[in-house]
């Protein structure tokens, strides 16, 4: 790493004069970064100190929102579905888009137009999707229990069963984000050089075992970002909760953001809702830093 | 030889059907919109019209509030797309050219600024706004919109302007333009296109957001999702308006994108696979 002074002095009084220029460009974005993303981060920080209902000014209370809100009776209940979405999200999302990606890989015909079908998912808003969804789920003449039905199976009431409103939920995300990682992993699995395949191929390796030692292992760093990105924003999980079942049954679906929304737009709780999401933040901090550090074992950068 | 047909065919199978699954909801929520609105609600539905009907779709005229919406949608993200081409293409400019201490740290803290969960930034951006009077107003929206896009718009352009050539702004130079009139007269000319891409992009993603415009928008400013999201509370079920309004909503972005997919995928994978 060269220090800033020692890259100044490489260069002319010319050049200097220059990455002047270079400051003035970039400047009045890093303004804009600093009130509305880095200002409210540490704004948010300050506030889950204080008790604030947007009328009275903030009133410091030091640690006592944070102490309110692990002990809530709720929040047991949060952390499980929390987790149980993104554990059984996580998984499933990466083998579906893993093998959608492999299949695309091979070179098929009309791969333009696959790849746009699962594509089409990730662009287009929740709004329009969760409508359909609501449909495909709907128990008693929605898509699922009726192909299930054909099969002589009773489906379950989906989203307004308590038991089954969260499976409801991961197929639909699984459904929703696979495209979007699918594209990651393709792209991954294009940076493998051919040379590698060739010469397991000269090796007499099977197809299976190009796969487990040649793809994966040189895939890991894909992989990696996949479960690392998808894991953040599972845990984060909001609009396709709040559209499709509100946290309901009862309280079933109840995630994180969800709570943080309803304590600071419903209740007006400004403090305490600041302080579940510093909660949620270190949560996903912590979680981020293990899984990096765990990651040496199983990500490698190259063969060997 | 047999065996790689065999191995081709049922691949070819399974894509198929992994490619129904995905194109059905869109075939069922086109078709759906299409039929006369008593038909929506049929049990069991029919996958296609029985008569086509466009009624769905003049009924939305009964919804002025749900027009509205779709109104306020375009101006905010019009406003965040000009908010975001205006702060990004110098800042790009700036990185691609200068190899300088902020570039960097600029690049990787907008990759950091998008692991935070937005409600957190969301609960002191409401209370900004409010203080500052943008509360429910289309400025208000867009600049939040613009939080999100502005990063982003930063990555694709500079990655566009490095690959336009450096001889091509001495030139300029050296007929005597300044800094800012090489990046004008030249840079932005030549990077017509890639600007014109990461525009609709940003125009994209304020269209599709949600949690923002959840809690910048209350009547005043509310956008065709939040609107979409809230209408079957507020008009009881009209599964058939509620389809033409999904379709009407989803439609630009579609057409959008399967005529940008390339650069959309560049996009995505952008930061994914480098880093």
């Amino acid at each position: 790493m060269k220090t800033r002074s020692g890259i100044l002095s490489k260069y002319s009084v010319v050049q200097r004069s220059e990455i002047k220029w270079a400051y003035l460009f970039i400047a009045p974005q890093m303004i804009g970064l600093a009130i509305f993303t880095l200002g409210p981060i540490l704004y948010a920080g300050y506030l889950s100190f204080t008790k604030w209902n947007l009328i009275k000014p903030p009133q410091w209370v030091g640690l006592e929102n944070y102490i309110d809100q692990l002990q809530d009776p709720t929040f047991s209940n949060l952390l499980k579905n929390t987790i149980v979405i993104t554990a059984g999200y996580i998984p499933l999302v990466m083998i579906v888009s893993l093998a959608m990606a492999l299949a695309l890989n091979q070179k098929l015909r009309f791969t333009v137009i696959y790849r746009m079908a699962y594509f089409m998912p990730v662009v287009t808003s929740l709004v329009a999707i969760a409508l359909v969804w609501r449909w495909v789920l709907q128990p008693d003449f929605g898509l699922v229990n009726y192909l299930l039905g054909l099969f002589g199976i009773d489906g379950p009431t989906w989203l307004s069963s308590t038991q089954w409103a969260i499976p409801g939920l991961i197929f639909m995300r699984v459904w929703w984000g696979a495209g979007f990682y699918m594209v990651i992993f393709l792209a991954g699995l294009q940076g493998i050089p051919a040379e590698y395949y060739d010469a397991a191929k000269v090796d007499g390796a099977s197809s299976w075992q190009r796969f487990r030692h040649v793809t994966l292992p040189l895939l890991s760093p894909t992989t990696f970002f996949v479960f690392i990105m998808a894991s953040i924003w599972t845990l984060q999980i909001f609009d396709q909760v709040y559209i499709m079942t509100g946290g309901g049954p009862g309280e079933a679906t109840e995630v994180f953001l969800l709570r943080i929304y309803e304590l600071a737009f419903r209740y007006y709780r400004m403090g305490d809702a600041a302080a579940l999401s510093m909660i949620l933040f270190v949560i996903i901090g912590c979680f981020t830093y293990f899984q990096s550090r765990y990651s040496r074992r199983w990500v490698h950068y190259d063969l060997g | 030889m047999t065996a790689s047909y065999l191995q081709r065919a049922t691949l070819l199978l399974l894509v198929a059907i992994v490619l129904l699954i995905y194109v059905f909801p869109y075939a069922f929520l086109v078709s759906t919109s299409l039929k006369p609105p008593q038909d929506a609600l049929e049990i069991p539905p029919t996958l296609l019209p029985q008569t086509i009907s466009i009624e769905n779709y003049t009924n939305i005229g009964q919804f002025p509030a749900v027009q509205r919406s779709f109104g306020n949608s375009i101006i905010i993200a019009l406003l965040s797309m000009a908010i975001s081409i205006i702060l990004a293409v110098p800042a790009a400019y700036g990185i691609a050219r200068y190899s300088t201490w902020l570039g960097k740290a600029f690049l990787m803290l907008a990759l950091v600024t998008r692991l935070i969960p937005t409600v957190s930034i969301g609960i002191p951006l409401f209370a900004i706004m409010r203080s500052l009077g943008l509360i429910d107003t289309h400025f208000g929206v867009a600049l939040a919109h613009s939080t999100i896009s502005v990063p982003l718009a930063i990555w694709l352009l500079a990655s566009f302007m490095e690959s336009i050539p450096r001889e091509l702004d001495e030139a300029a130079r050296v007929d005597g333009c300044s800094r800012f009139g090489a990046l004008f007269r030249v840079i932005i000319p030549v990077a017509a296109g890639g600007i014109s891409v990461t525009a609709i992009f940003v125009f994209l993603a304020s269209w599709n957001e949600f949690l923002f415009s959840l809690l910048l928008s209350s009547v005043g400013v509310k956008t065709a999702p939040i609107a979409i999201a809230e209408f079957k509370s507020q008009y009881g079920i009209q599964w058939g308006t509620m389809t033409s309004l999904a379709v009407l909503y989803s439609l630009p972005v579609i057409a959008f994108s399967l005529l940008m997919q390339k650069r959309i995928v560049a996009g995505m994978t952008m930061g994914a696979v480098k880093g």
